[in-house]
């Protein structure tokens, strides 16, 4: 199989799951991986190039170990490990506000045993307004939840503090009409994909495109109060409807909608 | 993930008001048409057939499309509206404006009270345009339905201009034609403009939505709205300025949007989920078929057809009873129906919902009067109808006695609505779920 920089590391450990293993021993940041919910969660969000940034290490330290397990890499395409260095002055946005206004969560116990702290974190973006902002700790830059969020209107700031330590900075792109935009209708196809994987097994299916106004709203939320723990419910709705969203929000509860074609939406809503 | 942190549905201070409004103006006008029985066997120019045109097209139409509007706008448009501040400026010029000219017609005092209501009415409108376009600009997608209420919207800017203009002209007369001139295109701008555009922006997205149907593509919507626009505009210029005897073209370019419009109704129609229609759809189709009068009439009386004087303008009058009267008040009998307790219910158990045993929408209001107010408005109209047509004033008495039934038998259901409170909900009980 061809690898390259924009390879995802899911498709690397598909191809040959003996990667793991040797993804693993490039250094210990990539223990991770030996965990099937981590590689999970994280293996299908990052590419070769993604990986290396966070583990510190070059794009050729996967070529050289993959090699001889059949893995041959494209032409370089001259894209280095440390090109994007984090000589980024701080955002103006952070360096004027206030402690006091300075949410932190602290993940690095949850990545150590091996929980997916993505909804703990989402749960925290959620938190956020144009006053404040979310410091994560972790051990490694996460550069797919970078990613994720971005598309939903936040701006990032990570700062490296030691090999095992990074501080990363979410907050509220200042509302400009065009973030505004894109948070609110983002169609959030690859976020509603990942999440469908990440609660395999534990969806609730519910089909309210025949019932007539408000009998989707009633519906829906009447599930989620019976939904068990750790489920997600997979609404199939005939548009995006502006009036529960906010009610999702309220009873707090995180939506990620696909807009499939007219009359046909689908919406994976999860506790947060 | 939303980050919508509220909801985008505007305060019930804002929307309900406009109901209570029409429901109000609509008894107000059926109480007018019993005393207006002498009115209708002369000129349609006459101060009582002002006052109740008037009092229909501001007090009851306009007014309940504002409250509705300000409720669906963020439907149809998919965001918040621009200025709920400006939405309550505007239903209070209007209720003001709407009274003031009212009384103004009634007692044909053309004087001061006059040019007051003409510009109460002509800032709403223009408060009305900025906020209208200013939500239509914030919306995430432009779409063909916002093309047609954000014109319809200028078209009722335009229609309230030529209306001050014309008021100003009664006491200094600076026109250079008379006055039944203008009040043609005053009629006409308000007709097709404001109404038939508004109607087919806002009906395209509900009636659909309501059938559970998808129709596929807006073609004939495209083609409906450059038709009318353009039949309205070459209407204008023609009337203003050339002179030429096209008028029924134009009137055709009128109808055909209309009929494209109804064409993508029934294209809707066909692929509809639903197994009944409830009463709020079915008068809304006896609305669509009342169309078909005004549409009618439209080429007779903008053709020069040589008819006897009185048959001419009793025919005038029918075609103006059949608007407004007819296709607009059935229609908005209709949706009422469907759109207020939506609202009402919305507000009253949206934060209840799937934690206590809530009502439906439908359960807030008596089904009962909502049929016999069918019945007495359809009575009625065809009484009124058949009593203006044959000059017979018993018969457009009686039609105004039915007529008031059924506006007292709507607003009694509007207020039991506006009114409703939630009380004694039942928790669920869920049985093993862990809540």
């Amino acid at each position: 199989m061809e690898i390259a920089a924009n390879t995802k590391i899911s498709a690397i450990l598909k191809a040959n799951p003996a990667a793991i293993e040797a993804i693993a021993s490039i250094n210990r940041h990539f223990e991770k991986l030996r965990n099937p919910l981590l590689r999970k969660v994280l293996a299908s969000r990052v590419t070769v190039a993604d990986a290396a940034r966070i583990g510190g290490c070059s794009e050729e330290d996967f070529y050289r170990i993959l090699e001889p397990l059949g893995f041959c890499p494209r032409a370089a395409t001259g894209n280095t490990a440390k090109q994007t260095a984090a000589v980024v002055a701080i955002p103006a946005y952070l360096e004027q506000l206030r402690p006091e206004n300075l949410l932190t969560l602290d993940v690095r116990e949850d990545i150590t045993t091996g929980n997916d702290p993505f909804l703990r974190i989402m749960a925290a973006v959620g938190r956020l307004d144009s006053s404040n902002a979310l410091q994560l700790i972790n051990t490694f830059e996460p550069t797919p939840l970078i990613d994720i969020l971005k598309k939903k209107g936040y701006a990032a700031y990570a700062e490296e503090q030691s090999p095992d330590l990074v501080h990363t900075f979410f907050w509220l792109e200042h509302l400009t009409e065009v973030g505004e935009a894109v948070a609110e209708k983002e169609p959030a196809s690859a976020d509603l994909k990942a999440l469908m994987h990440a609660y395999e097994g534990k969806l609730v299916h519910l089909d309210v495109r025949h019932l007539e106004m408000p009998q989707p709203m009633v519906s829906i939320l009447s599930h989620l109060e019976t939904l068990p723990a750790g489920a997600a419910l997979y609404v199939t709705h005939r548009q995006v409807p502006q009036f529960l969203l906010p009610k999702l929000q309220e009873r707090g509860f995180a939506v990620a909608i696909q807009q499939a074609e007219p009359g046909e939406v689908f919406l994976l809503i999860y506790k947060v | 993930m939303s980050t919508a942190t509220v909801s985008n549905s505007p305060s019930k201070w804002v929307v309900l008001p406009h109901f209570a409004f029409a429901a109000l103006s609509f008894m107000a006008l059926s109480v007018l048409l019993l005393f207006s029985t002498d009115a209708f066997g002369g000129h349609y120019f006459h101060p009582k057939l002002l006052t109740l045109t008037h009092v229909a097209v501001l007090g009851w139409a306009t007014m309940l499309i504002f409250g509705a509007l300000y409720q669906l706008l963020p439907v149809v448009l998919e965001c918040r509206l621009y200025s709920e501040k400006l939405a309550v400026y505007t239903c209070g010029l209007l209720s003001s404006g709407t009274i003031s000219l009212a009384y103004s017609f009634w007692y044909f005092q053309l004087g001061w009270t006059m040019h007051l209501a003409a510009c109460l009415l002509l800032i709403a409108f223009l408060l009305f345009n900025i906020n209208v376009i200013q939500t239509a600009r914030k919306a995430p997608k432009w779409t063909i339905e916002a093309d047609f209420i954000v014109t319809s919207a200028v078209w009722l800017l335009v229609t309230g201009l030529v209306g001050v203009l014309m008021a100003l002209n009664f006491t200094y007369p600076f026109l250079p034609q008379e006055h039944v001139h203008y009040l043609k295109l005053h009629a006409h701008i308000g007709m097709a403009g404001w109404f038939l555009l508004l109607i087919i922006g806002v009906g395209a997205k509900l009636i659909p939505m309501f059938l559970l149907a998808h129709p596929q593509g807006t073609r004939k919507l495209n083609w409906a709205y450059n038709l009318i626009n353009g039949g309205l505009l070459l209407f204008i210029v023609d009337h203003m300025l050339l002179h030429t005897g096209w008028l029924p073209l134009y009137a055709g370019l009128v109808a055909a949007g209309l009929l494209l419009f109804l064409s993508y109704l029934q294209e809707a129609r066909k692929t509809m989920q639903r197994k009944e229609v409830d009463l709020g759809m079915q008068q809304t189709f006896v609305a669509l078929a009342l169309l078909l009068l005004p549409l009618v009439l439209v080429f007779v009386v903008s053709s020069d057809l040589k008819l006897p004087q009185g048959l001419q303008l009793s025919l005038y009058l029918v075609y103006g009873i059949s608007v407004f009267l007819g296709f607009v008040t059935a229609l908005i009998l209709g949706q009422t129906f469907k759109t207020l307790p939506f609202i009402v219910w919305m507000h009253a158990y949206e934060d209840h919902v799937g934690k206590y045993k809530t009502p439906l929408p439908k359960d807030l209001y008596s089904h009962t009067l909502l049929r016999w107010q069918n019945i007495s408005y359809l009575a009625g109209f065809v009484m009124l109808l058949a009593g203006v047509l044959l000059g017979q004033r018993q018969l457009i008495l009686a039609g105004s006695i039915v007529f008031s039934i059924a506006a007292s038998l709507y607003t009694a259901n509007v207020f039991q609505l506006l009114l409703h409170r939630a009380h004694d909900l039942k928790p669920f009980t869920y049985g093993s779920a862990n809540t």
